[in-house]
This record gives C-alpha cells, sequence and structure tokens, in this order.
C-alpha cells in the first residue's frame, strides 16, 4: 500500500520536486527539478528510490506532514532542524553533546543496529574505540559486516572515565552479548535494551532470549540497591527500587 | 554579413555560453545558423540551445571557453535562411482591443485583419507559458504598446500585439498584450500527446489566416 501525507503546515514555498528535464528550454519550459540536486539524489539513494524519484523540496521555514501509517523518511540537504511527534529527531546529536570533550571509548550495551549504527562513523569522528561483548559479534556482523569492533567487554571489567569507574555486567536475553554498565559511586545503572520503565527488553527477535533475560535480571540487575538510578536505552528512567517488586508479573505475563 | 564586433560572446556558469546579438534579426539568423550546423554536424556538441530576445544560450557544453573562441569568429548573414514550411494559424478578428490597435494604427477596424494577416512571421523565442511563442515580423509602425492595465484572465486563443511582437495565449493565463482576435481551437500550441509538443518552435514561419466571421 502507498502511504499518504496530510500536509499539516504547508511552510514557505515547498515544492515538489524531481531529477528536472532538460532539453525543453528553447519552448519555454524550464529544466524544473530540485535546486540541491545532491541531496536530491542520496535521500533516493538511502531510500532505495530510482535517483531522481520526486521529493518535497523545502525553504525557509519547513513543513510538517502527517503521515496515515508507519513510513520511512529522509531529510536531507542542509541541516535543519526536525521533529517527529513533536520531539527533536537526532542529527548529529553524540557529535554536538561531546562538545569539546574527549571521547575515550565507545561502550556498546549490544549490537542491535539502533544502538550502533552510527558507531563506526563516529568512532571515525574521535579516534574513539569501539567496545562490544563478544558473545554479539554475530548481531554486529548484521549491521557492519565489513568494520569489526576495536576491543572487548567482559563480565566484571571496570572502565574508568572522568574519575568515574563504570563495572560491566554481562546481561543476556534481549541480546546473547548484552551488557549493563554500573556506577557504583553515582548509584547509577545504564541499561540498554536489558531493563526498562515497566519490564524486560523485548525478546522476540532472534538471538534474544526470555528465560534468559529474566535470569539476568533475577541475578545481576535486581539484585543491586534500591535507590539505584536506571539509565534505559529507551524510554523513561526508573530505578531498582521501583521494578524489583514486578519481577513476578513479568514471568507471568511472558515478556 | 555580420562583422564578429555585432557578435558578443559570454561565459554562463560552467557548462554554458551566451551570445550576445544587437537585435532580432541577427538573433534570428545566428539561431538559424545554429540549427543549420548542427543539423550538418559541424557544430561541436552543444545540449540545448536557447534563443531569447538578443540572446542565444548555448547550455550544455564541454569546454565553453573554447566554444566561445570558435563562435567569436562566425559570420552570419542577417536574413534568416527561409527554408521551413509556414504554419497557418486560423483567427477570427474578434478581439476586445480590436479598436484600440486600430486607432493606435490609424486605420480603420477592418484594417486590422488584413494588415495582420498580410505579415509572414517567425518564431524568435519561445517562453511564458508552454506553447507561447513571441513571434517577429511586424513592420515597426505597427509595434504598439502593452495594455495600461493588464487583465487577470486572457483566454485561450487570445491573439494579441505587444511590442514587436504577436502571440497566441496557449492557455487561459492573466495578461498585458492587446488582443486582436481568436484561434479557435488552441489546444494544437500544446499537445502533449504529440512527440513535439509545441505548435510553434523557434525558427517556425507563422501566417495568420482570417476565419470566415471576421469583420
Amino acid at each position: 500500500m502507498t502511504a499518504k501525507l496530510t500536509v499539516v503546515r504547508s511552510g514557505a514555498l515547498t515544492t515538489v520536486q524531481d531529477g528536472g528535464r532538460r532539453g525543453h528550454a528553447h519552448l519555454g519550459v524550464p529544466r524544473s527539478g530540485a535546486l540541491d540536486a545532491a541531496a536530491l539524489r542520496l535521500a533516493n539513494l538511502l531510500l532505495g528510490n530510482a535517483p531522481g524519484a520526486a521529493v518535497l523540496e523545502t525553504t525557509l521555514t519547513g513543513c510538517a506532514l502527517r503521515p496515515d501509517r508507519g513510513v520511512t523518511v529522509v531529510v536531507g540537504g542542509a541541516p535543519c532542524p526536525v521533529t517527529v511527534d513533536g520531539r527533536p529527531a537526532p542529527w548529529g546529536a553524540i557529535a554536538r553533546a561531546l562538545g569539546g570533550r574527549t571521547l575515550r571509548a565507545i561502550v556498546c550495551t549490544h549490537a542491535h543496529n539502533d544502538h550502533i549504527d552510527a558507531a563506526p562513523d563516529l568512532a571515525a569522528r574521535t579516534g574513539a574505540p569501539v567496545l562490544l561483548h563478544a558473545d554479539d559479534l554475530p548481531l554486529w556482523k548484521q549491521t557492519h559486516p565489513d568494520r569489526a569492533p576495536d576491543g572487548e567487554l567482559t563480565d566484571g571489567q571496570r572502565l574508568a572515565v572522568a574519575g568515574v569507574e563504570l563495572t560491566v555486567l554481562h546481561t543476556p536475553g534481549h541480546a546473547p552479548g548484552a551488557v549493563c554498565l554500573y556506577a557504583p559511586h553515582l548509584s547509577a545503572l545504564f541499561s540498554g535494551d536489558t531493563l526498562f520503565a515497566g519490564g524486560p527488553g523485548a525478546t522476540g527477535r532472534s538471538y534474544s532470549d526470555f528465560p534468559t533475560i529474566i535470569r539476568s535480571l533475577r541475578e545481576r540487575l535486581l539484585a543491586l540497591p534500591d535507590d539505584t538510578v536506571v539509565h534505559t536505552g529507551h524510554g523513561d528512567t526508573t530505578t531498582i527500587g521501583a521494578e524489583a517488586p514486578h519481577l513476578q508479573e513479568w514471568i507471568e505475563r511472558g515478556f | 554579413m555580420t562583422d564578429s564586433r555585432s557578435l558578443q560572446v559570454r561565459l554562463a556558469g560552467r557548462h554554458a555560453v551566451l551570445v550576445e546579438l544587437p537585435d532580432a534579426e541577427h538573433t534570428g539568423a545566428f539561431h538559424a545558423e545554429l540549427l543549420r550546423r548542427r543539423a550538418a554536424g559541424t557544430l561541436p556538441p552543444v545540449a540545448e540551445i536557447v534563443p531569447g530576445a538578443r540572446t542565444v544560450l548555448l547550455d550544455g557544453v564541454t569546454d565553453p571557453e573554447e566554444l566561445a573562441r570558435y563562435l567569436s569568429h562566425w559570420d552570419v548573414p542577417t536574413r534568416a535562411a527561409d527554408d521551413r514550411g509556414v504554419v497557418e494559424i486560423p483567427v477570427r478578428y474578434d478581439g476586445p482591443d480590436l479598436a484600440q490597435v486600430a486607432a493606435l494604427w490609424g486605420v480603420a477596424v477592418h484594417e486590422v485583419a488584413a494588415r495582420h494577416s498580410s505579415c509572414t512571421f517567425r518564431v524568435a523565442f519561445c517562453g511564458f507559458a508552454p506553447g507561447f511563442g513571441y513571434l517577429t515580423g511586424l513592420p515597426a509602425e505597427l509595434h504598439v504598446p502593452r495594455r495600461d492595465t493588464p487583465r487577470t484572465r486572457v483566454p485561450a486563443g487570445a491573439v494579441a500585439l505587444a511590442g514587436p511582437y504577436s502571440a497566441v495565449y496557449p492557455r487561459a493565463t492573466p495578461g498585458g498584450w492587446q488582443l486582436i482576435g481568436t484561434m479557435p481551437d488552441p489546444t494544437p500550441l500544446w499537445d502533449l500527446g504529440r512527440a513535439e509538443p509545441a505548435l510553434l518552435t523557434p525558427g517556425t514561419r507563422v501566417r495568420f489566416v482570417a476565419e470566415e466571421g471576421t469583420p
């Protein structure tokens, strides 16, 4: 099915443009086509479209659209703020957040594509090594077949950065090489996709396993102090104390 | 013959050359010569040849500087070669500005049709709207100004005059030209069903033929 886009706000001069058509100027028919031809080609390349497929070319104030189903959209060309459902979409977000600080390592909680797609690019920009648990290499290769991580994460390994010590906890289940990072002096846990506010990470994908993630939660994460703040890979922050009482419910519902 | 001083060749961007000429007559002759040489295979590769009022743009050129040197030595006869057929356009001379044009020309209203249809025009260039050709060939004494107040809507098929040009509106648009008649069926002016959608392409000769019912 073809998705329909409803124009919520057309903005200042948003036009439908394709690659244009040469050879008719002598008839008074201009070439037309996108002004930013390189952005048009790149956006279509990213989507697997024909190189000259039509795009919306916006100016000055952009536009707002509402699709009638899930769609994949590329916003190309000059940098501009992009929001999805009112939230800012990341654009160079990691590089901007770094500012002038030194990036020591890119620690991957697991190798699903939404967590590692920018890792090699960020490594190339900053020189920081990419670290991943070896059990997630098969997943890593699905996204980056030609570029291996630079180092391994192992259970109990300690990473020292900016005066803080992070302990690597191997917590398989969502992915076989999933890890969490625990900073006892900050009372903070970075849980990746192993623990969210409201339950464990999804285990419906290949390489995932529900009993395994329950064991990781019970033995490793929910045993941490109740006041540990959990910074999750998606959604709201929570605490161990808020989540631990619900373990049995999760086991009974099966996800 | 022109001498090479009557022709200015300028680089236009990285892939084009703009040739400036002294007047419409030289421009038409130069354009005709370009088409003749392209047809004969003696013109360096040019993707588009786009005539204007007193310019010709040669676009899609691999080496604009070399082409500019080549063009600047041309001698072009000022009489455009009349080797193409004549397109005949039927006209009912019933335009709302007929009386105004007759007054500007200093003739009786019924004389406008006779004078306009006795000229042989040539499509100097195209623009404004798909299928709109700027036709030259009107004697200088028959040039008229645009209307003081343009119309928000000129109907498709309106036969019009402004400055040195005559034209036929291929579709309804706003317009400020003096309207002297109507082409009863303007659809052939721009027909996407044809391999060549435009009836009036640059260089085409045109005559207007007065239809029955013309006053």
